[in-house]
């Protein structure tokens, strides 16, 4: 099957899935890439600065372009499906290619999303690869996991944020937990202990006394409501225990895990004495263990199937499950797509002129008919 | 036909400060007149061609190889060329000073260290839904540091003119640029955070990978590296004329080599004659004299040449290396 056939029959395979399909412009506005991921766009995107338009990009992905062009119609259509080419600028020397053809659909919708919907959209996947004739490695993770287990932790504020943040950067944790606690010598720390007595009220009046006597200007927009919050918050941060060495080596485990009984060994991390309240932890394992019943249930499992926890945490860009298609005997081009859950993207792009549904859900996946052909026996 | 293309910077106080660098060494700059405004000459190397171009060119420059060497702020170089991958730093030349750092407004008292400027970015991209802007000219080091640094939730605004003023103009809420006093930045509401120093920058003799080495552009090239690293040693030392004691030069010598001097000359009878650091001097002095009290002249070198030049050497093994 050369990449034509198997696009082809991607397209097949996956209007069972969506009625609606679309096509949005290849060139589209850098600004929505720049804010929702941030400047490494720069280096992944092509980038086109127009005089006229502002800067523009070719789209490094379709899910963007083709959830907003969905947004914009007058009906949202439940399941859009697309097919066109996407580019990234890829660094000297790299296999990878950058310019390829994405066969996709997303599930868009108004209100909760069940597992089964969810293993379905998996299932929908894997026929897709299956129509081109490739038995893929699928690999899923669960960002909801991960942030049960830091809910877990029982942390007290400011550090379960901190946790979050840390985990979503590759050797964020490792960086977190090398980092030295607050000393009373640091610059702000008095204050922030001194503030931190005091009720939020008092402590933004006592700060907005100290700017004007120290004749400091408030500029660069943040109210000082905010700064007193925070230097409240870091005092009580001194005062707040930091996660323990046995916190920070679960979720160090958790986050190393990627194996066919990846669910169990999370299962057993939920017992660990480390976490204060299992609770958030072994909800999330129970909804990653019900949709993976569920697809099982279908039959639609492949024999290499396994579970990473850690899957798609720096991606920011999930919120729920994620997935990944893998033939790795194409090395570093293994990935044939992927895909997941991206509520909060998808309420990000919801337009701004508009009400917004009031649990926006989203979904969907995208598939490389060229590496699905190149994958093909 | 010039052998190896200078550039130095054509005007500002980089260009004085060059000019006068040169000079020191005594390798005078004289301007060609009329048309050749732009380019210069040293009487002593006729095989180096002088060009006088601003620096942000003088970086473009290296990068694509048009020039071999040229005189730069590590600051633009690195900006300039990602990474240093296409130009070598030979050697730093102590003036042209500058940090390149991350300031904050003064208000908020709130961030003191990179970790706070995380915590707030994403603080301030829940509130406003916008990620945080900084204002900058030094794209390319602004982001690498602020990614290294777990900062995720920020937006590069690239300025052209003051970057200082953008903060309080509304155009940023913080601003990644060069300090040299830091008065500008306070005088801007702004202060530079406990761990945000990205690059310590000075002048620097750079060379470009990208230019093509003939061997006669080496042998320019070292005659040249060979001056400027003898008048860097003179500075760096002071000759020493020793009077040696009855029981010979030998034990005095032995007692300066530990202390760190060389030898330049023992004739039989005659005045010793050491090369000592200039921060050792009277250390030295005074260990010799008690060794034998007698009388020690110390001079000023206008050069003192040596092999190897390690300099050069260095510039030589990084160019054969791929960067």
């Amino acid at each position: 099957m050369n990449a034509d056939q198997a696009r082809a029959a991607l397209r097949t395979a996956l209007g069972a899935h969506a009625p609606v399909w679309l096509d949005p412009p290849i060139l589209q506005p850098a600004a929505v890439y720049l804010e929702l991921s941030g400047e490494d766009i720069r280096r992944r995107a092509f980038l086109i600065d127009d005089a006229s338009h502002g800067a523009l990009c070719l789209r490094p992905d379709m899910t963007v372009p083709v959830v907003r062009m969905a947004f914009d119609q007058p009906k949202l259509a439940p399941v859009v499906g697309y097919d066109g080419l996407v580019f990234r600028r890829q660094s000297p020397g790299s296999e990878r290619e950058s310019e390829f053809v994405q066969v996709g659909a997303e599930w868009l919708g108004d209100g909760p999303m069940e597992v089964a919907t969810e293993a379905a959209i998996v299932r929908a996947a894997l026929e897709g690869c299956r129509a081109a004739g490739v038995e893929p490695a699928l690999k899923l993770g669960d960002v909801g996991v991960l942030a049960g287990f830091v809910a877990a932790l029982g942390l007290e504020e400011p550090w379960p944020q901190r946790v979050l943040r840390a985990l979503a950067r590759p050797g964020g944790l490792a960086a977190l937990r090398a980092e030295k606690p607050a000393n009373f010598e640091d610059e702000g720390a008095g204050l922030a202990e001194a503030l931190a007595g005091l009720t939020q009220e008092h402590a933004e009046a006592a700060l907005r006394d100290m700017l004007a006597h120290a004749r400091i200007t408030a500029i660069g927009g943040r109210p000082v409501a905010e700064i007193a919050q925070r230097l409240r918050q870091r005092g009580r941060l001194a005062a707040a225990a930091p996660p323990s060495a046995a916190q920070y080596d679960l979720l160090d485990a958790l986050t190393h895990i990627d194996s066919a009984d990846g669910l169990e060994r999370a299962g057993k991390l939920a017992e660990s004495k480390a976490l204060k309240n299992a609770a958030p932890a072994k909800a999330a394992l129970e909804r990653a263990s019900a949709r993976m019943a569920a697809l099982r249930a279908g039959g639609a499992l492949p024999s290499a199937c396994s579970f990473a926890p850690g899957l798609g945490r720096t991606l920011a860009y999930y919120d729920g499950f994620v997935f990944e298609l893998e033939a790795p005997a194409l090395r570093e081009r293994a990935s044939l797509g992927g895909g997941g859950r991206y509520d909060g993207l998808a309420r990000a792009l919801w337009p701004a002129n508009r009400a917004a549904p009031k649990a926006l859900r989203a979904a969907g996946f995208a598939l490389r008919p060229q590496r699905l052909a190149e994958a093909a026996p | 036909m010039s052998e190896l293309i200078l550039a130095i910077p054509s005007k500002g106080r980089l260009q004085e400060q060059a000019a006068a660098f040169f000079a020191d060494c005594g390798l005078p700059l004289t301007q060609d007149g009329g048309a050749r405004l732009y380019s210069a000459r040293i009487a002593s190397q006729p095989d180096i061609e002088v060009r006088m171009l601003s620096a942000g060119e003088i970086a473009r420059a290296l990068r694509v190889g048009d020039v071999h060497v040229g005189i730069v702020g590590e600051d633009g170089l690195r900006e300039a060329d990602d990474d240093l991958a296409r130009s070598i730093l030979v050697k730093p030349l102590g003036f042209g000073r500058a940090d390149l750092i991350v300031a904050v407004p003064q208000s908020w008292l709130d961030v003191s260290s990179m970790a706070d400027l995380a915590e707030v970015a994403a603080l301030h991209r829940a509130r406003t839904g916008e990620r945080l802007r900084v204002a900058t000219k030094y794209l390319s080091q602004a982001q690498a540091f602020l990614d290294a640094h777990g900062v995720a939730d920020y937006r590069l605004v690239e300025s052209l003119g003051a970057t200082e003023g953008a903060p309080a103009a509304g155009a940023a809420e913080i601003v990644i640029d060069i300090t040299t006093t830091g008065a500008t930045l306070a005088a801007n509401h702004l202060r530079p955070l406990r761990d945000g120093l990205i690059l310590s920058s000075q002048a620097q003799l750079a060379a470009s990978r990208a230019a093509s080495w003939s061997p006669a552009a080496h042998a320019a090239f070292a005659r040249l590296m060979d001056v400027v690293e003898a008048r860097g040693r003179a500075k760096a030392h002071r000759l020493l004329r020793v009077a040696p004691g009855p029981e010979g030069a030998d034990p005095m010598i032995a007692r300066a080599n530990e202390l760190g001097c060389k030898l330049a000359s023992a004739a039989e009878g005659a005045l010793l004659e050491l090369y000592c650091p200039a921060d050792k001097v009277f250390v030295v002095c005074a260990a010799l004299q008690n060794l034998f009290g007698g009388a020690i002249g110390v001079f000023e070198a206008d050069f003192l040449f040596e092999r190897p030049n390690h300099a050069h050497d260095a510039f030589r093994a990084a160019l054969s290396t791929l960067s």
